[in-house]
């Protein structure tokens, strides 16, 4: 359990300086005002674990559980007048993991977790009619596509995928200025990301970290140009794009270049226990980028098609160079009981091709999204599929959620990978089912 | 049939000054002497029912319930209170308590929808359903002067009520309706009905309009829609009613109708 101390620090500390200095921007007669949401969440996942590659024999090394079952309160609280607001979302949860392999390294049968955090909070408050500053824990996100944002440095994935999973708010402070035709640029100095963060955002820039972002909003478009750099690091530089077609149509873009060192590529080494072993070379910028669509029929469906190029996947050789050391790993551990150090160097190994800390293994992906709001005033639906070109391997996804009453909704997501799939390595197949009770 | 087209150039000049004429002409009263004086412009006609609407208002909110009845799926009610400034748009869902947080905004034709809980907003369009037969481009202010060429096509009655009848043709691919039938009232120059149809001219959906809501406009009382009933013509048990309430005229900040405000 950790209710972050640094966070709670930084919230108390921001809402004292923004409050007494933005003070006067607020009226003697704002009204403050109080709103909260809260939701339970209860659910339960089914792993089927894949336990007949390299990557995850016998469910040796990624040690899944057969089944998970959560529950988790979210509450979100906000006091806002004219000028100012202050927010906070807590969140706790209690894991109960159950049917987990014998004999994985530091397994139990079943394992039990709690947690307590703060996903997000701060004070923010408008200075004058153009600007507004902010302190606290706070998303950052831009941009219209939903598989990557290549130009975030911060949150790779979108978080659109999921609708049970939430993204984990960066500590900042910010200031934002908002002009008369269109124009916005935001300033922000970025403290802290949790681990939380760290664990679901794939390729994360340092940090403290200097953040600009200019954006202009057109009638119809919408572009951005956003500057990045963790101390004396090379600038980080990203771009985005949306344009309004028509009343059905909307087309994006979005691009990032950047000196990435976080990643994770294999290296034949004769040195090396078994040959082979991963490091983070200091190589050239590399670029991603995203182009993509959305489609709404007359039916109220909406097709979503992503292409995604990162430079930073795999290429050919590398994908080789993986597959061998990984199958050497592998083939050490199916061998006769080798020594402690050897078992030692082969996990390390096989765990490192795992997480190479890189936000997609491959360099091309395709990704297609159908998906449907208020289907009948009943549910959300949504099936998506993900194929990586150069692994050849594909992810299916489905997402259910079903209003059955004003306040209560059911939860279903079933995943399936395929061929060689980053996911499938070490998970076939998943079910989620639950329940979410919001008041 | 009573037939009059008006070029665009005309349009657009009355679109630029039916935001400034706004302030001097609200009154139905106004507006009843004027019909009585000379036959009244489409133009005219689509200004002052705009401003029923909520267009061309430099900052107003108003409390919306949407309240979806369908036959094979039942009934939804959703609440939101709608922020409108211009040509943009904010609207904030506080009913039912699943959806409450989720915000709608609207910036010219950029639609985007974001709840505080995603890392960031989806981009939409305009023809997304938001409940039953109504469209997310259904619940924001409307600038039909804008968006549409208008034909008066003839006369009509609608429940007892002498109106004329506009032929609305979009004029960009941008909006949520290519053709619109529109019956105004003759004696108070607001919106009764209107049908929807698409480019070949099929009706796909109708509505009834109630401009029962009043609003202070520099110091003169102004008409305010009230009540619109959505139905769809092929199916006319799915209906979607649209209410307004507490509607007032409220400084909108600029903040408040980004993309960045709706996940915060």
């Amino acid at each position: 359990m950790a209710l972050q101390h640094a966070f709670i620090g930084w919230v108390a500390a921001a809402a004292a300086a923004l409050l007494v200095g933005a003070a006067p921007a607020a009226r003697a007669d704002d009204a403050w005002h109080f709103d909260q949401r809260q939701a339970v969440l209860g659910y339960s996942t089914l792993n089927a674990a894949n336990s007949d590659g390299p990557y995850n024999r016998s469910n040796r090394i990624a040690a899944l559980a057969g089944n998970v079952s959560t529950l988790e309160w979210r509450a979100d609280l906000r006091l806002r007048n004219d000028a100012c607001s202050a927010q906070l979302g807590l969140r706790a949860n209690l894991q109960h993991s159950g049917d987990r392999p014998a004999g994985a390294p530091g397994s139990a049968a079943a394992a039990s977790t709690h947690d307590l955090y703060g996903r997000s909070g701060g004070v923010g408050c408008r200075i004058g009619e153009a600007f507004e500053a902010r302190a606290g824990r706070y998303v950052l996100g831009w941009g219209s596509a939903t598989l990557r944002s290549p130009s975030n440095p911060f949150y790779a994935d979108t978080g659109k995928t999921d609708p049970v999973r939430e993204q984990v708010g960066v500590d900042l402070v910010e200031l934002s200025w908002r002009g008369d035709a269109g124009w916005s640029a935001s300033l922000a100095h970025v403290a802290a990301a949790s681990r939380r963060v760290r664990a679901a955002s794939g390729p994360l820039l340092a940090t403290p970290t200097g953040l600009l972002r200019i954006e202009k909003t057109g009638v119809d478009s919408t572009l951005g140009l956003v500057l990045s750099r963790a101390g004396a690091a090379p600038w980080r530089v990203g771009g985005y794009a949306t344009r309004t077609v028509d009343q059905a149509l909307i087309v994006f873009g979005e691009a990032g270049w950047r000196h990435d060192r976080s990643g994770l590529y294999p290296v034949a080494d004769s040195a090396a226990p078994l040959g082979w072993r991963f490091a983070a070379p200091d190589g050239p910028a590399r670029v991603s980028a995203l182009a993509g669509g959305a489609f709404t029929f007359e039916s109220g469906w909406t097709m979503t098609v992503e292409g995604l190029y990162d430079q930073s996947g795999y290429s050919a050789g590398q994908r080789d160079a993986a597959r061998r050391a990984v199958a050497a790993a592998d083939a050490l551990l199916a061998g006769p009981p080798p020594s402690p150090q050897a078992i030692g160097a082969a996990y390390g190994l096989i765990g490192s091709a795992l997480a190479p800390q890189l936000s997609s293994i491959g360099q091309r992906t395709l990704f297609v999204q159908l998906q449907r709001s208020e289907w009948n005033n009943r549910a959300d639906l949504a099936l998506r599929w993900a194929y990586d070109i150069d692994q050849r391997g594909a992810n299916w996804s489905a997402s259910l959620t079903w209003f059955a009453a004003p306040g209560l909704e059911l939860l279903a997501l079933g995943s399936l990978s395929a061929g060689g799939a980053v996911q499938g390595r070490v998970l076939h197949h998943a079910v989620l089912l639950g329940l979410r009770a919001s008041f | 049939m009573q037939r009059r087209h008006f070029n665009r150039s005309a349009l657009a000049l009355l679109a630029g000054a039916s935001g400034a004429a706004f302030g001097a002409a609200t009154s139905a009263a106004t507006t009843a002497a004027t019909t009585a004086a000379s036959p009244p412009t489409p133009e005219q006609l689509l200004a002052a029912t705009d401003r029923v609407r909520g267009g061309g208002l430099p900052g107003l909110q108003w409390t919306l319930r949407i309240t979806a009845h369908d036959p094979d799926a039942g009934s939804d009610m959703r609440e939101m209170v709608v922020k409108a400034a211009g040509d943009d748009s904010v609207a904030e869902t506080t009913l039912p308590a699943r959806a409450a947080g989720g915000r709608l905004l609207q910036q010219g034709r950029n639609m985007w929808y974001g709840r505080p809980e995603l890392s960031k907003a989806v981009s939409i369009s305009s023809r997304q359903k938001m409940s039953g037969p109504a469209a997310n481009g259904d619940i924001a202010s409307t600038n039909y002067l804008k968006d549409y060429d208008a034909v008066l096509l003839r006369d009509d009655v609608v429940n007892g009520e002498a109106a004329w009848v506009l032929a609305l043709t979009a004029k960009s691919r941008f909006v949520t309706y290519d053709r619109i039938e529109y019956w105004i009232s003759k004696e108070r120059w607001v919106p009764l009905r209107a049908g929807f149809l698409t480019v070949s001219g099929k009706l796909f959906k109708t509505a009834e309009i109630e401009a029962g809501n009043q609003l202070m406009v520099g110091g003169k009382a102004q008409p305010f829609v009230s009540r619109m009933t959505i139905r769809d013509a092929l199916q006319s048990e799915n209906v979607s009613v649209l209410e307004y309430r507490d509607v007032r005229l409220q400084a909108v900040s600029r903040h408040e109708l980004s993309v960045e405000s709706l996940t915060r």
